[in-house]
């Protein structure tokens, strides 16, 4: 017998004795319905913004870098804030030289110690990057999405959230978010374990 | 028909030869069964997209695999979870226990096309669509896998 054949026999033959419980399908719709309602905030453009930077913090404090942000060693307790800066999506563009102008004020700011410059291209690379094992989110979000950033390092003693709302209200930023230390809410996170979750 | 009817229907189709081919893909069952429901929980949340999908089933195969494949990476350092391995299920079975044997001893992308080709019978231009990769590199996989089979095949019975 050509060996095609007897793969076909041995793996069904094999297969059949793997046991597999299908009882649950119940409880994977609810997980997913649950699912649904805490991703409907996650979709929305503010949600995904907050996604993002809560990525991206957590790679800050544990300390790895991407390629094309200098994280060499940062300062314990050192506080990660992404200045997300208008694109003309949901606020006229930031100009030139209001951007610079920001970047130097952050970068003379004492309770700052590091500012880099995200663009829009570099924030939607980096983003398929870091979401790789969510094809489905990858796929919702388009390359515009991203609006470009400040990524701003907070030192430990600074009031964050202080700081977040003054340059929240100033022109030309779309919206602060101050990373927050832990496990983003974003599905997949979940450790596999039965459908109970 | 109701989303809920339509998915149950697909899940009793589908559910238990997913998880039993992703079981050998990954050489351990609970974590295939585990991701099995990841994404068919994926699926449930985006059904309407994914029922109008040419091969919905291959698009759960492959969410599967890859989520199973960045869990593995992430957890590479808490070595806590004992794994689930093939053989002892499979060794009980009368039958062809080196043809078994050999299946298991292929690297993962050797066993998974023979896997999707001679469990779930599936094409080779459904596994290229559902592993996202060319028809040339499936059909040059599975002529490897094949031919390292009839060698090992060769040699044991040479014994």
């Amino acid at each position: 017998m050509p060996v095609e054949e007897r793969l076909r026999e041995t793996l069904t033959d094999a297969a059949e004795r793997i046991d597999v419980d299908g009882g649950h399908v119940d409880a994977v719709i609810h997980r997913a319905q649950r699912r649904s309602s805490r991703t409907r905030v996650a979709t929305s453009v503010a949600g995904l913004l907050v996604m993002v930077a809560a990525v991206w913090g957590i790679s800050q404090l544990a300390g790895i870098g991407t390629a094309d942000l200098d994280v060499l060693s940062v300062p314990e307790g050192a506080q990660p804030v992404a200045v997300f800066l208008c694109d003309g999506r949901t606020c006229p563009e930031i100009t030139e030289a209001t951007r610079d102008q920001l970047r130097g004020e952050l970068e003379g700011n004492p309770s700052v110690l590091q500012v880099t410059f995200e663009s829009k291209q570099d924030a939607y690379r980096r983003f398929r990057e870091e979401f790789a094992d969510q094809p489905d989110l990858v796929e919702s979000v388009s390359p515009d999405a991203l609006p470009p950033s400040l990524r701003v390092l907070l030192s430990a003693d600074a009031n964050a959230e202080a700081f977040a709302d003054r340059y929240r209200s100033r022109q030309g930023v779309e919206e602060v978010v101050v990373a927050v230390e832990g496990e983003p809410v974003f599905e997949g996170t979940e450790p596999p374990g039965p459908a109970g979750q | 028909m109701p989303a809920e009817a339509e998915f149950e229907g697909f899940w009793h189709r589908n559910h238990a030869s997913l998880v039993r081919a992703l079981s050998f893909t990954l050489d351990d069952a609970q974590l295939a069964a585990d991701a099995v429901d990841e994404a068919m929980t994926r699926a449930f949340q985006r059904w309407s997209r994914v029922a109008g999908m040419d091969d919905p089933a291959g698009w759960v195969y492959r969410v599967a695999q890859n989520w199973a494949t960045s869990w593995l990476r992430k957890m590479a350092r808490r070595p806590t979870r004992r794994r689930e391995r093939l053989d002892q299920f499979v060794m009980d079975a009368p039958g062809d226990v080196d043809l078994i044997r050999a299946v298991l001893d292929l690297s993962d992308g050797h066993r998974e096309v023979v896997v999707l080709r001679f469990y779930l019978d599936w094409p080779v231009a459904r596994i290229a669509s559902a592993l996202d990769v060319a028809e040339g590199t499936v059909k040059s996989r599975l002529h490897r896998a094949l031919s390292k089979l009839r060698d090992s095949e060769a040699v044991t019975s040479d014994a």
